[in-house]
């Protein structure tokens, strides 16, 4: 009677992982609205991010058993994104980045003038071009790009952000703090850049 | 005794902790009062604010609703598929 015994708990075993894998897969699913966010602010184009989520999903459930039910599948999933949109950009750049300077909280609202009135500061911002701000972002060190990307631009907390990154949450608060910084410093050369350009 | 300019210092060092909503409220409520008194801070807080929703208006994805169905039925196929662990 043992073989049977076994076979039975073998059938129970393998059905119990394929429930396990259809959950795993459904639960998944959930986040790709997420994924998609946090791939197409990552990446240059729709098309890209498509590739990027259609990538990280394919990865994931290939993987599946790595993850350990009860921990934060969202993060995971983002990570996944993450981590191959870093390798893909790795392949397209081998060169070293140079870290803009940081300047003062208002450097950027200075080097614009200021504003006389709290209205002309709303005129003052739309000074600055999509062209300018796009750039300015993209020419950000990958490590602080990616905090001011997910915290500023696809709002996620703090803290989804460090699992995301899979760093401490204030090493998160260090990198937005300074990466916001050297944006202001790269938007406020993007606009001298345009605006002899022009001269 | 702190001067004008101390108190405006006070106030941009903890601008962006404002803007995130992390300040704890005695922090939070000089910062509001010296902003009701200072116009040249008041100016310069608006900027921020309106610096943050431009940085994002000029990133945003318009297309993202668009990709979301199709790009949703794209990975749904892969589910169980040929990707056998």
């Amino acid at each position: 009677m043992e073989p049977e015994i076994e076979t039975e708990t073998g059938a129970h075993e393998l059905a119990s992982r394929a429930r396990d894998r259809v959950r795993f897969e459904e639960d998944a699913l959930q986040y790709a609205d997420d994924a998609y966010r946090v791939a197409r602010r990552l990446t240059g184009s729709v098309d890209q991010a498509e590739d990027l989520v259609q990538d990280a999903y394919v990865r994931a459930f290939r993987s599946w058993k790595q993850y350990t039910p009860g921990t934060n599948l969202r993060a995971w999933i983002l990570r996944i994104v993450h981590n191959l949109a870093i390798d893909a950009g790795r392949k397209k750049s081998r060169t070293p980045q140079i870290e803009p300077v940081e300047e003062s909280d208002y450097y950027l609202y200075q080097r614009m003038g200021g504003a006389t009135a709290p209205e002309e500061a709303d005129v003052v911002v739309e000074k600055l071009s999509q062209g300018g701000v796009v750039s300015a972002l993209s020419s950000l060190p990958q490590q602080y790009r990616d905090a001011v990307v997910l915290v500023d631009l696809a709002d996620f907390s703090y803290q989804d952000a460090a699992d995301i990154l899979d760093v401490p949450i204030g090493t998160i608060m260090s990198r937005l703090h300074r990466g916001r910084r050297m944006l202001k410093t790269g938007l406020a050369n993007s606009m001298e850049l345009e605006e002899a350009g022009r001269a | 005794m702190s001067t004008t300019v101390d108190a405006c210092t006070h106030a941009e060092q903890r601008m962006q902790a404002y803007l995130d909503g992390l300040l704890q409220p005695a922090d939070k409520a000089t910062v509001e009062r010296h902003l009701e008194q200072c116009s040249p801070c008041a100016c310069a807080y608006r900027f921020e604010v309106k610096l943050r929703h431009h940085v994002k208006a000029c990133t945003g994805c318009e297309d993202e609703e668009r990709c979301r169905e199709e790009l949703l039925a794209k990975l749904k196929s892969l589910c169980c598929g040929g990707a056998e662990d």
